[in-house]
C-alpha cells in the first residue's frame, strides 16, 4: 500500500471518503428489472442440464444394450455348433450321419438321395424324422436342373462327415428336428396340372417323386410324413422325438448360460440401498437415503452400471420474514352515547369501544426455518472395473456420473408462527431447489457370490456435487457426500 | 426467536448470491450510493455515472456467488474495484483513451517547485465534499483518472501505467499537472468565497 504523504490528497481523499449520491429511480428500476431478469436466466441456464443430461443417459442406455446385442450375436453361434456337435455325438449310427450328409453334397443325385435313408429310417423313427427336413432340403435344392446334371448312373460320393452334419443343422438351426410336411408334401403330392415344372418335365417329376421309387417303397422320413398328411391326419412327431427336443433345447440353455458365466458377458438386475452423508450443505450436514433398481452388465474385468433409483433427503430451509412488531393494544373509542338519567340528574355516557392492536412502524425482520422433504429421482451411469477377482469375491473400482432429479417437496415442519406480529412478506433466502443436480461418484465395490446366481454388492463410495440445492453459495464450497451401496443381485 | 432487524454485509451478500430479490434491492440501495460517487469522479457526468454504476452492479450480481466475504467491508472495497474497472473502461470506449491522455499531457500548467511544501488541510477553507467532487470533475479526463486511480484508490504509478497502457512517467506527468490544476481551482474557490463573504458583511 502506498503512503500518503501529500496533504493535499490526503485532505481530497477523507473529503469524499462518506460522499453518497442517490441514484435516480429510473436506473434503480431499470437495474432491479435486468437483474431479476439474471436471475431467471440463471435458473433456467441451470434447467439446460437436463437436455444434455438425458442425452448423455440416452447414450450409456443404447451402448449397455448394443453391447448386449452384440455379446448376444457372438455367443450364439458357438452354441448352435456346440449343439450340432452334440448331435452328432448323440446319433450313434454311422449310416445315419451317412444319410444326412447326403442332402448336404450339392453333387448327389437323387437317386443316392432316396437310396441312403432306408438304412437311417431302419435305426430309429426318431432319428428317421430328423433326417426328414434335410431329406426334404434335398429335394427342395435338387430339384430341377441337377438331375439333368448329374445322370442316374454317376457315381455316389459321400461328402465328409463333419462338414455334412454342420451345414443342414446351421441352416435350420436348432429346430431341425421340427417337421415340414409342407416340404415334403410336393414330393409325394406333386400334382401334375398344378405344378408347372411337372408340366414341362415329366420325367423330370417322375424321378422326384415316382410312386414306385425305391425311396418311397422303403418309407424315408418325408415319406411316411407325407403319407400320414395324405391320410388326413396331422403330421405329429413320436414322443421320443419332443423329449429329444426338450433336451437339446436345455443343453443348448446350459451352454448359453455357462457360456455367459465362463465367458464375459454377464447381465445382472437387483435392487440397492446407499445411505449418503452429505457435506458442505447449508443447514448442516444431511443424510440421504437412495434405494432403487439397477443391472449391471459385465464384461471381462469391465462393467458397466444403471438403473433407477429414488433418494431422499431432508433439509432445512431459511426464510426471512419481514414483519411490524407487536407493540401491545388499546381500547378505541369508536362512539360513545349519551342518554339523561333522572335520578342522577346528568347525561350517562355509554362508550362503545373496541381493542385495537398497535404495531411499530419500523420494519423488524425475523429468520426462521422450515423443514422439507425432497424426493429426487436417481439415474447413475457407474462404470467399473474389477482388478482383483476370485470364484467368490471380486473387488473393483468404480466411477462415473449421477444425474438427480427433482420429483417434488414436501414441508414437514409446522408453518412459521408470527405470533400478535404483522406480516408484510417471507422471503425464501435458501438456495432454490435446482430441478437436477450433477454427481461424480467413486467407488470400491466389493462383489461376493452367495449362491451361483446370488450376488451381493458392498461398495463404499464418495460423491462430489457440482451444483446442489443445499450449496452454500457465499463460501463457494460444492457439497460432496460419503456413502455405502449395499446391493442384491441376480446374474441372469 | 425475533431478532433485530440487523441485516448484516455477510447476510446480504449470501441472501443476493442464492438469488433472493429482496436481498439485491436492499444490497443496491445500501451500496449503490457510494459507487454512484465512485462512478461520478471518474466520468463527471451524473448520466453516464449511472450507465456506470448500472453496468457494473449487473456484474456484481453476475459474479457475487464467487465473492468471498474476508472481513467486515471487504464487500464494499469488492465492489468498488468492480466499479472503477468499469468505470475505465467506459472511458477507454466512449473517449479514445490513448489520444486524451496525449491532449491532456499538453503542458500548460505550472507545475509547483515542490510538492512537499504544501502545509495541509489547514491551508484549504471549509470545502464541501460536493465541491471537492466538482472540483475532481471538472478536470480533464486524462488528469482525472490517473488522479482518482493515484489519490482515492492509492495505486501506484506501474499499476496506473499497467492499467492505462501509458508509462509510468506520464502517469506521473499526468498526477502532477492534475495537482497543479486542482490548487489552481482551489484558490480560485476561495477567493471567490472569500469575496462572497466579504459582500456579505
Amino acid at each position: 500500500m502506498k503512503k500518503f504523504d501529500i496533504p493535499s490528497d490526503e485532505f481530497l481523499r477523507e473529503s469524499l471518503r462518506d460522499y453518497r449520491m442517490t441514484p435516480s429511480d429510473a436506473a434503480r428500476n431499470a437495474f432491479l428489472k435486468e437483474a431479476s431478469g439474471i436471475i431467471q436466466s440463471g435458473r433456467s441456464s441451470r434447467r439446460g442440464w437436463i437436455l444434455p443430461s438425458l442425452l448423455l443417459l440416452l447414450a450409456g442406455f443404447a451402448w449397455v444394450i448394443w453391447t448386449l446385442l452384440a455379446h448376444e450375436e457372438v455367443i450364439s453361434t458357438p452354441v448352435k455348433q456346440e449343439v450340432s456337435r452334440q448331435n452328432s455325438v448323440s446319433t450313434d449310427s454311422p449310416p445315419l450321419s451317412l444319410t444326412k450328409s447326403t442332402p448336404a453334397s450339392a453333387s448327389s443325385s437323387i437317386k443316392t438321395t432316396t437310396e441312403k435313408p432306408i438304412e437311417a429310417v431302419s435305426v430309429s423313427p426318431a432319428e428317421a424324422v430328423h433326417s426328414q427336413p434335410h431329406s426334404s432340403s434335398l429335394t427342395q435344392s435338387s430339384s430341377g436342373n441337377k438331375t439333368k446334371e448329374f445322370p442316374e448312373s454317376s457315381e455316389f460320393k459321400p461328402a465328409p462327415a463333419t462338414t455334412t452334419m454342420e451345414k443342414p443343422i446351421r441352416d435350420y438351426g436348432l429346430t431341425t428336428a421340427t417337421p415340414a410336411p409342407s416340404q415334403s408334401q410336393p414330393l409325394t403330392n406333386q400334382d401334375p396340372a398344378t405344378s408347372g415344372r411337372s408340366e414341362q418335365n415329366p420325367a423330370e417329376n417322375a424321378s422326384l417323386v415316382s410312386p414306385a421309387s425305391p425311396a418311397t417303397s422303403s418309407k424315408p422320413a418325408s415319406a411316411l410324413t407325407s403319407a400320414a398328411e395324405q391320410s388326413g391326419q396331422p403330421a405329429t412327431p413320436p414322443a421320443t422325438v419332443i423329449a429329444t427336443e426338450k433336451q437339446e433345447k436345455k443343453e443348448a440353455g446350459n451352454i448359453r448360460r455357462s457360456d455367459h458365466r465362463n465367458n464375459n458377458g454377464r447381465v445382472a438386475g437387483g435392487v440397492f440401498y446407499t445411505p449418503e452423508w452429505l457435506h458442505n450443505t447449508l443447514d448442516g450436514n444431511n443424510i440421504a437415503h437412495n434405494f432403487g433398481l439397477e443391472g449391471v452388465f459385465r464384461y471381462g474385468g469391465f462393467s458397466i452400471r444403471t438403473g433407477a433409483g429414488i433418494s431422499i433427503a431432508s433439509g432445512a430451509n431459511e426464510i426471512e420474514v419481514a414483519y411490524k412488531p407487536y407493540l401491545g393494544d388499546y381500547r378505541k373509542l369508536d362512539s360513545i352515547q349519551f342518554t339523561w338519567s333522572d335520578p342522577e340528574h346528568k347525561y350517562i355516557p355509554k362508550m362503545f369501544m373496541s381493542t385495537q392492536d398497535v404495531f411499530d412502524t419500523l420494519t423488524a425482520y425475523d429468520y426462521s426455518s422450515v423443514e422439507k422433504r425432497y424426493t429426487y429421482l436417481r439415474i447413475p451411469v457407474v462404470f467399473g472395473y474389477d482388478f482383483w477377482k476370485t470364484e467368490k469375491i471380486s473387488m473393483g473400482l468404480r466411477a462415473g456420473p449421477v444425474l438427480s432429479l427433482l420429483l417434488s417437496t414436501k414441508q414437514l415442519s409446522e408453518a412459521y408462527d408470527p405470533g400478535q406480529n404483522r406480516i408484510l412478506r417471507i422471503n425464501d433466502i435458501s438456495p432454490g431447489q435446482l430441478d437436477l443436480n450433477w454427481q461424480i461418484m467413486a467407488g470400491l465395490g466389493i462383489s461376493v457370490r452367495l449362491s451361483r446366481n446370488l450376488l451381493l454388492d458392498l461398495e463404499p463410495e464418495a460423491s462430489y456435487y457440482f451444483n446442489s440445492a443445499f450449496e452454500r453459495p457465499a463460501n463457494r464450497q460444492k457439497p460432496w457426500s460419503a456413502g455405502f451401496r449395499t446391493a442384491l443381485m441376480i446374474e441372469l | 426467536m425475533i431478532r433485530q432487524p440487523d441485516i448484516v454485509e455477510e447476510d446480504l451478500i449470501r441472501k443476493a448470491s442464492a438469488g433472493d430479490n429482496s436481498a439485491i434491492e436492499a444490497l443496491y440501495d445500501r451500496y449503490a450510493p457510494i459507487l454512484l460517487s465512485v462512478c461520478y469522479r471518474y466520468c463527471g457526468n451524473r448520466d453516464d455515472a449511472e450507465d456506470i454504476l448500472h453496468d457494473g452492479f449487473i456484474k456484481i450480481i453476475r459474479n457475487i456467488a464467487k465473492f468471498e466475504i474476508r472481513r467486515e467491508g471487504s464487500a464494499e472495497a469488492w465492489m468498488k474495484r468492480i466499479m472503477v474497472n468499469t468505470a475505465l473502461n467506459f472511458i477507454r470506449e466512449r473517449g479514445k483513451w490513448k489520444n486524451l491522455l496525449e491532449n491532456d499531457s499538453i503542458n500548460d500548467i505550472e507545475e509547483p517547485a515542490d510538492e512537499s511544501d504544501e502545509t495541509g488541510a489547514d491551508r484549504y477553507p471549509d470545502l464541501r465534499p460536493e465541491e471537492v467532487m466538482q472540483l475532481v470533475c471538472a478536470l480533464p479526463p486524462g488528469y482525472r483518472t490517473v488522479f482518482n486511480l493515484y489519490v482515492f484508490e492509492q495505486y501506484g504509478h506501474r499499476e496506473i501505467a499497467n492499467l492505462l497502457g501509458c508509462t509510468e512517467n506520464t502517469s506521473k506527468s499526468q498526477l502532477s499537472k492534475a495537482r497543479g490544476l486542482l490548487r489552481k481551482k482551489i484558490s480560485q474557490m476561495i477567493s471567490t468565497n472569500t469575496s462572497r463573504a466579504y459582500e456579505k458583511v
